[in-house]
């Protein structure tokens, strides 16, 4: 048995464009405590990790664990018939066979998506060592990808002694951004236990940048290991990009 | 070609881009013949040397791999060997519909009906031995891998999948899902553009990638079920069922579970060995893959191949191959895209 509400069509659409910056099927894992998410993308290159604990709802009930795999497409659809001031009621049928997304606001409006067969393997984000921890508005990182997305599809970006920089090569020329730590900066702490440089590709950060809905983010890499990007969602919930880098061919 | 199952399996569109670093197992056979159908002058006839041997092959093979080895893709070819005998009547029934539409193509010409004679002419198109080889030669100058399979070359370019050795398969036609192959791409044109029908228009065409899993999940199958519906749909090894297409043989396998169960119930008597061409799908004579080496492209033997054999102009293959110089030189500076699974 499932049912939560969520008053905030906003938050929804949200969360539902993120997951489809990556996924073409999503699986909602949900139980007693909330509702969460962990997948890789098709090519294993990105990864997003959704936590929305039961708070973030207005009402949440929940009697045993559910698995919840549905086509992205299905949900942006639904997503974009939502209207400002709707509200939204989750459910699952009795026998866990449709999951019915509800739409109240001047009419009744009543979606029910057929579950697919979700697959056997599930994964969950290993917390990794890393050596930088950056915490920026959101923007000053969108406009920064943006701005090494004119010169290159790649971009390297690197932390050392209180700054962070974005770099790209292509052919052209080169772009770079810097950011300085300080307290009029959008780059307000930066935490470095040891210098860090690593690339990444341009396609997956531009897509993820554009799914980021929060004012702040943030931001933690280390040295030719994954980037991971966090950030709130309503009240308590987070999403978490994490992506692979780029790596100098052998 | 191959069977079709278009209806009922639905395609991701991708790009080139997405394509970066992955091993592409090329169906060999299937992409020389699209070739020789399609790079014609507009009375159909094909590009040709001075002695007046095809070179539509060699063009495209040229062309399309630039393009590839440009995008940081690893192809690698795979060949038809023997095909089952129980292709016989489907290969005598295309060896006459070439030599029909070569016929007709004459007869077009000399009545001057360009449209219907480019058309005769793209389906009159003939693999020889030879361009084969000279296939396989121009590959290996380009230093890109070619394989030999035991049968069908979808067969092998599957468990090359199947294995990790290949990210995909790539065909114009559905058996590489039926060989069991996790994933394929339809579609890798250079052009990205195709005559649709007669239309003297050109519709977009984007590569696809199909995933074998997903798809057998949303319509509630297995690949047993999936080769038992391409047998009523038609194979390359036999004929269809006459009124059944892909849906209705969906509905089919979905209510009765397999072709046994559709004849004892239905009715339907299937006039052809379908457990013989269930184990052609199923059960393949599987081959030792060989290691895969690519290698920088080898510009004196491809002058060889291409403009002192077959008089292709010089200054035309030079800038190709200097600008793929430069591509790969860029692409070895922006590193490879690695996998998450490889930090945990």
């Amino acid at each position: 048995m499932f049912h939560a509400t969520l008053d905030s069509t906003k938050t929804w659409k949200q969360i539902v464009d993120a997951l489809a910056t990556l996924l073409t099927e999503v699986v909602f894992i949900i139980d007693d405590k909330g509702i969460s998410l962990c997948q890789l993308d098709s090519s294993k290159a990105a990864m997003i990790d959704l936590s929305l604990p039961a708070g973030v709802f207005q009402e949440y009930q929940c009697s045993q664990e559910h698995v919840v795999c549905l086509d992205t497409d299905e949900l942006v659809k639904v997503s974009k018939r939502m209207a400002g001031d709707d509200h939204i009621e989750f459910s699952l049928d009795d026998d866990a066979q449709r999951f019915e997304i509800k739409l109240i606001g001047q009419a009744e409006r009543r979606f029910s998506f057929m579950l697919l067969t979700p697959p056997e393997e599930r994964r969950s984000s290993k917390p990794m060592p890393y050596d930088v921890r950056a915490e920026m508005f959101t923007d000053a990182f969108k406009q920064a990808i943006k701005d090494i997305s004119v010169i290159s599809n790649h971009v390297r970006i690197r932390a050392e002694e209180g700054t962070l920089e974005f770099r790209g090569e292509g052919n052209l020329g080169e772009a770079h951004v810097t950011l300085r730590v300080g307290e009029e900066s959008p780059l307000y702490s930066l935490e470095i236990g040891r210098p860090a440089t690593a690339m990444y590709s341009m396609s997956y950060l531009a897509n993820i940048s554009k799914a980021m809905s929060s004012d702040s983010l943030v931001l933690q890499f280390a040295t030719d290991k994954p980037i991971q990007m966090e950030f709130g969602v309503a009240e308590g919930g987070t999403i978490k990009f994490i992506l692979a880098p780029r790596i100098e061919r052998r | 070609m191959g069977t079709k199952l278009g209806d009922i399996i639905t395609a991701q569109t991708i790009s080139l881009e997405d394509l970066r670093d992955r091993v592409i197992a090329v169906d060999a056979f299937n992409t020389l013949y699209q070739f020789l159908s399609t790079i014609r002058q507009p009375d159909g006839t094909p590009l040709m040397d001075r002695q007046g041997r095809v070179t539509s092959h060699l063009s495209g093979l040229f062309y399309r791999n630039l393009n590839f080895l440009e995008h940081g893709i690893r192809p690698v070819y795979v060949f038809d060997g023997e095909s089952p005998v129980l292709k016989e009547p489907e290969k005598e029934r295309r060896r006459k519909i070439r030599e029909e539409a070569r016929q007709e193509w004459r007869r077009a010409l000399e009545e001057g009906r360009m449209e219907d004679a480019r058309k005769a002419a793209r389906a009159s198109s003939r693999l020889s031995a030879e361009m084969i080889e000279e296939s396989k030669s121009l590959l290996t100058a380009m230093g890109i891998p070619v394989v030999q399979a035991p049968s069908e070359g979808e067969a092998l370019a599957a468990q090359m999948t199947r294995a990790g050795v290949a990210w995909a398969s790539a065909s114009q036609d559905n058996d590489s899902l039926l060989y069991n192959c996790p994933r394929m791409v339809r579609n890798l044109s250079i052009t990205g553009r195709r005559r649709s029908g007669r239309s003297k228009s050109y519709k977009v065409i984007y590569p696809e990638l199909i995933e074998l899993e997903s798809n057998l999940r949303a319509l509630g199958i297995t690949r047993e079920q999936l080769v038992d519906i391409a047998i009523l749909v038609g194979t390359d090894y036999n004929d269809r069922v006459p009124g059944i297409g892909p849906k209705t043989a969906l509905k089919l396998i979905k209510q009765y579970g397999n072709l046994e169960t559709i004849e004892r119930e239905k009715g339907i008597k299937l006039e052809f060995p379908y457990q013989e061409i269930r184990r052609i799908f199923l059960d393949p004579p599987e081959a030792d893959v060989p290691k895969l080496d690519w290698h920088p492209p080898n510009d004196t033997e491809i002058f060889k191949i291409l403009c002192q054999e077959h008089d292709f102009s010089e200054n035309r293959v030079q800038s190709a191959l200097e600008r793929l110089e430069k591509k790969l030189q860029e692409l070895a500076e922006s590193g490879a895209q690695s996998s998450l699974t490889d930090f945990f």
